[in-house]
């Protein structure tokens, strides 16, 4: 009998130690795409004008939360002529578990910004991230790509 | 024992991980101009110089058109044309001239004065304004009556003048 009420206890201690080596696999599903509005001639985003949202998943480890940091947005293409001096790119990102639970809502910000997962087993966190590029002296033609860097860990 | 070693072999299958991911987000503004509005101006006979009706004179005032570009158009200012006359007016020897300055997104556009059509590249994201001045020279005078000058201005994608 002992040897039998043993094991299940042995299982658990090793999962529990392998957890916190492990972090997340970060997968990208959907790059999002920026739109533009007619009347509107100073901003750029992903919610107009034809515009859509990027889409990561991410596979948190068994019983281990993780903290999610979406980096600032950066600007790394645009026309010659644009002026970046009065340029401003933010984004903005709700998370949930299998796209059923929200987690987590960040209103646009031009910041990074960082959250906890929670110990929430192993779960698939979806991340849908919106951009967005304002200047109030005009956005002149040309083709503009934004760039925000999502990291977790431990 | 089987159970503890399949156990491991799974979390080492997730020990392969990405921990950072760059998310893009691409768009394209379209090359674009637009007409937003327009002003008319005034024309008043030059009190120093009875041969000479402008809107830079006193009593005279500018018009104005608005107009937004992304880029990748032209502004034509096409020649003026006189469209009303006073009765007796003669013509024969009268030259129809105008000028304009850009304003605001349109501020490095300048045209002095001129008989003929003219073109310049624009790019102003937000709308700005340019500022549009007729003037009617004629060593005949002008004669009692209503004048009026109409000067047409489009934006195109190739230079409608020279």
């Amino acid at each position: 009998m002992h040897p039998h009420r043993s094991l299940p206890l042995i299982a658990v201690a090793l999962l529990l130690g392998a957890a916190p080596a492990e972090a997340c696999t970060l997968n990208l599903n959907d790059s999002g795409e920026l739109g533009t509005l007619v009347g509107n001639d100073t901003q750029i985003g992903s919610q107009i004008g034809g515009g859509t949202r990027a889409r990561l998943t991410t596979l948190l480890p068994l019983l281990s939360g993780v903290t999610i940091e979406v980096g600032a947005p950066v600007l790394v293409d645009h026309p010659a002529n644009y002026n970046a001096g009065t340029s401003t790119v933010e984004v903005s990102y709700d998370a949930s578990i299998l796209n059923v639970l929200a987690i987590r809502h960040q209103d646009y910000t031009a910041g990074a910004t960082s959250f906890p997962t929670g110990v929430l087993g192993a779960v698939t966190v979806t991340l849908d991230l919106q951009n967005r590029v304002t200047n109030s002296t005009g956005l002149p033609a040309g083709t503009y790509r934004t760039r925000t860097t999502i990291t977790c860990h431990p | 024992m089987r159970v503890l070693a399949f156990s491991v072999v799974a979390l080492a299958g997730l020990s392969s991980t990405t921990l950072a991911v760059d998310v893009y987000f691409d768009g394209e503004v379209a090359t674009s101009c637009s007409i937003e509005g327009h002003a008319d101006g005034d024309l008043a006979v030059d009190v120093n110089d009875g041969t000479v009706m402008s809107s830079d004179v006193t009593g005279g005032t500018a018009g104005s058109v608005s107009l937004r570009s992304t880029g990748g158009y032209f502004v034509n200012v096409a020649a003026p044309q006189l469209t009303l006359e006073g009765d007796d007016y003669d013509g024969s020897s009268d030259t129809l001239l105008v000028r304009y300055d850009g304003e605001d997104g349109l501020a490095s556009i300048t045209q002095a004065w001129t008989a003929a059509g003219t073109s310049k590249a624009v790019s102003t994201p937000l709308t700005s304004d340019l500022v549009v001045h007729n003037r009617i020279t004629n060593p005949a005078g002008f004669p009692v009556g209503t004048y009026q000058t109409l000067t047409v201005v489009t934006c195109t994608p190739t230079a409608a003048f020279p």
